[in-house]
């Protein structure tokens, strides 16, 4: 699809939510150029530079890697636990 | 003396029914900063080596931190010591809840409890008078009944009380100590120690003041707490969501326990994170004394028709992970009533869960038969069977009782194989954070005195690059600069592991909470702790003599070890984690080298200034820390 639009599920977590409109949930699907990365993805949606992201249910640390097609791409906070 | 310590130390000998007051002086407070240091000179001075942990000779002690009872947050915290029942080692365990703060309104610091009951007593505390009480009538009783009894019988809504359940009082060995009723010093068994004492609980009462030197700072830093409450964004996710947040976070990098440790993540991982809790069944918001966090949950739910009260609180993350992924479990309900029954019968959720998993795993490759089970069918992902063996454990009753004694022992009773599906360390169960995915959190576990724990350094996330900068400029202020590869693992990650550790430790003694004051990610940093201890005591405390403190307690931690023939043999991890583990994620595959982890335990021993062949304190580093009286 070089050239044309794809499609990459977002969900954003925790605090992240409050960067989506309150009726989305912290869910949303857009169509994106190829190409797209994770820091345009930030960049877009205003999210803080240093959350973590992880595509397709396992951490993505290059953040300038392009998505694919069907990806889905989750932004989290990073944490210790208790 | 300060104004913030009440100057009392209470001595109980339960055998003698015999209670005497003591007034250390003012160094000997700011020597050990309160807190559980104090607590282990006792017990190092006074407990004979070799004493077992259920006899009478064993000494537990309950303390308070230097600023316990401010008004500022994360400062209402208690710890308890003993020889742990669960380990052999020294046992640590630290609570939160409205009981700290309470402790030294009742005009003491600590408490000292030696010997044994004839008959089950209480404790009761008021304003700087202490006596014994029957409590007969409260034996066999769920915490929460226990708490409606005694503020009824005391005609006092306002006491704090904390107490053993049923599962400390039948010696389960990872029973914990409950206040609230749902606030718990879980780890390393200490509410059997109480329950072997025939000690139900403590109970305090009163209005003594407790004053900071400098009040107006105090008031200054905790304006500026409130103020940074939506600034700090860790803490904002900890605020809404719980413990719990974290759970996608933990699966993305492979370190959320699945099946006993087989895998790294959960297919189900959303089913039992934080933000479901979140959407689905929290009520409210809870709180300790004096803090503006509210972490803490409490939830309202039904399963199978049992009901989930808010009374009981609601699961932590480490709770939903045991008793969630830990056991392949994806119903939530299921979980918080674990979690619920933990706490009615005063159980450590994290051991509790993870021998449930260990059981299952064994049942799994037929080491444990569905004859031995009762009938229960302990495959992976059966809720029923989990609750239904969570209180068999708090009554020990059937299988109950074999997993009442960890899993380390069951294992040993099971033999063959079964000691190759452990997960523990120092026979401590294993807290929910994959150490392939934390490398430095798995050097803690191993080497950490009282076995696997997860509140005894930071964790690695925060010392890799692409982290905030927050955490960077604080880590720098204990000497870390170099933040490292993520998922790396290297003599500079051994420093971080190390140093925060000694931070976590001077937390832990001061009586400060984890999820407030800390050296990365916290509301406070460094230099506020600091602060607030200058403003706290008028002593001049810096970031310096804070690594001291925390300094001091290690090194009792592993003095009390040594001195019971604990050495670096005993600083292992389990077999498993040196294999390949399975499943999905950036985890599966990947095993641990044996070699690189004794070679990160050599820098370990080196960087605490401990004797690298047996991995304990030099009579040099003792001396140096004023603990030369621990080395003759």
């Amino acid at each position: 699809m070089a050239g044309g639009l794809i499609r990459v599920k977002v969900t954003l977590h925790s605090y992240l939510k409050d960067f989506l409109p309150e009726e989305l949930d912290g869910e949303t699907e857009l169509e994106l150029q190829d190409g797209v990365t994770i820091d345009n993805l930030i960049h877009t949606l205003g999210l803080p530079e240093t959350v973590a992201a992880a595509v397709n249910e396992s951490i993505e640390r290059d953040h300038f890697k392009a998505l694919k097609d069907g990806d889905h791409v989750r932004f989290l906070r990073p944490g210790a636990g208790g | 003396m300060v104004k913030c310590i009440a100057g009392s130390v209470l001595h109980v000998d339960l055998s003698e029914s015999r209670l005497w007051v003591e007034h250390p002086d003012e160094a000997f407070y700011r020597k050990y900063g309160g807190g559980n240091s104090m607590g282990l000179h006792y017990i190092l001075n006074d407990m004979a080596p070799g004493t077992d942990p259920f006899s009478p000779g064993n000494i537990l002690t309950v303390f308070s931190g230097v600023p316990t009872g401010l008004a500022i947050s994360g400062q209402s915290r208690v710890g308890v010591n003993a020889r742990s029942p669960l380990t052999n080692a020294v046992g640590d365990s630290q609570a939160g809840g409205f009981f700290p703060a309470s402790l030294k309104f009742a005009g003491f610091d600590g408490i000292v409890i030696r010997g044994k009951s004839k008959k089950p007593v209480y404790l009761l505390l008021s304003n700087g008078k202490a006596e014994l009480k029957d409590a007969s009538h409260l034996w066999g009783k769920l915490t929460a009944e226990t708490d409606e009894i005694l503020r009824k019988e005391l005609e006092d809504p306002r006491i704090e009380v904390m107490q053993i359940g049923p599962a400390g009082e039948k010696l389960v060995r990872f029973a914990a100590i409950m206040n609230m009723h749902n606030r718990a010093n879980g780890r390393t068994g200490m509410g059997a120690v109480m329950g072997s004492k025939l000690l139900k609980a403590i109970v305090v009462q009163g209005n003594q003041r407790i004053e900071a030197f400098d009040k107006p700072e105090i008031v200054r830093l905790n304006r500026d707490g409130i103020k940074r409450l939506d600034e700090v964004l860790d803490v904002k996710g900890l605020n809404i969501n719980g413990t719990g947040d974290v759970v996608p976070f933990q699966n993305s990098i492979g370190s959320l326990p699945t099946r006993n440790y087989r895998e790294g993540q959960f297919e189900n991982f959303e089913a039992i994170s934080g933000e479901t809790v979140t959407k689905n069944i929290l009520v409210d918001r809870d709180t300790c004394f004096g803090c503006v966090v509210r972490c803490k949950r409490k939830v309202e739910t039904e399963y199978e028709g049992n009901k989930v009260l808010p009374t009981y609180g609601g699961a932590e993350y480490e709770t939903l992970a045991t008793f969630g992924s830990y056991c392949g479990n994806k119903n939530l309900a299921s979980i918080q009533y674990a979690n619920q029954l933990c706490n009615a019968f005063g159980m450590d959720t994290i051991s509790c869960g993870a021998t449930i998993a260990f059981a299952m795993d064994c049942f799994q490759n037929g080491l444990i038969t569905r004859e031995e089970t009762g009938g229960i069918d302990l495959s992976f992902g059966n809720d029923r069977a989990i609750v239904e063996i969570v209180e068999m454990i708090g009554k020990r009753e059937g299988i109950g009782n074999l997993l009442a004694e960890g899993s380390a022992r069951l294992a040993e009773k099971l033999g063959g194989e079964a000691v190759s599906f452990l997960a523990t360390c120092k026979k401590q169960e294993i807290p929910a954070h994959a150490p392939h995915a934390k490398r430095s959190l798995g050097l803690i576990f191993a080497v950490n005195p009282f076995g696997a724990d997860h509140q005894s350094s930071e964790h690695d996330p925060m010392y890799e690059e692409g982290g905030a900068p927050l955490y960077f400029e604080r880590l720098a202020l204990i000497g870390l600069n170099s933040p490292q590869v993520p998922g790396s693992m290297d003599d500079e990650k051994v420093r971080f592991a190390y140093l925060t550790e000694v931070f976590y430790s001077a937390l832990d003694t001061y009586g400060l909470c984890q999820f407030v004051w800390g050296p990365a990610w916290t509301l406070y940093g460094p230099a506020e702790m600091a602060a607030m201890l200058r403003a706290a005591t008028g002593w001049d405390v810096d970031i310096k003599e804070m690594m001291e403190v925390g300094e001091r307690r290690l090194n009792l931690l592993r003095a009390f070890n040594a001195r019971e023939g604990f050495t670096r043999m005993d600083d292992r991890l389990p077999e498993k984690f040196f294999k390949p583990m399975e499943g999905t994620g950036p985890t599966s595959g990947m095993a641990l080298d044996r070699d690189h982890f004794e070679h990160e335990k050599d820098v370990y021993y080196q960087l605490a200034g401990w004797d690298v062949v047996t991995g304990n304190p030099t009579r040099a580093k003792l001396t140096e820390l004023g603990l030369e009286w621990l080395a003759a």
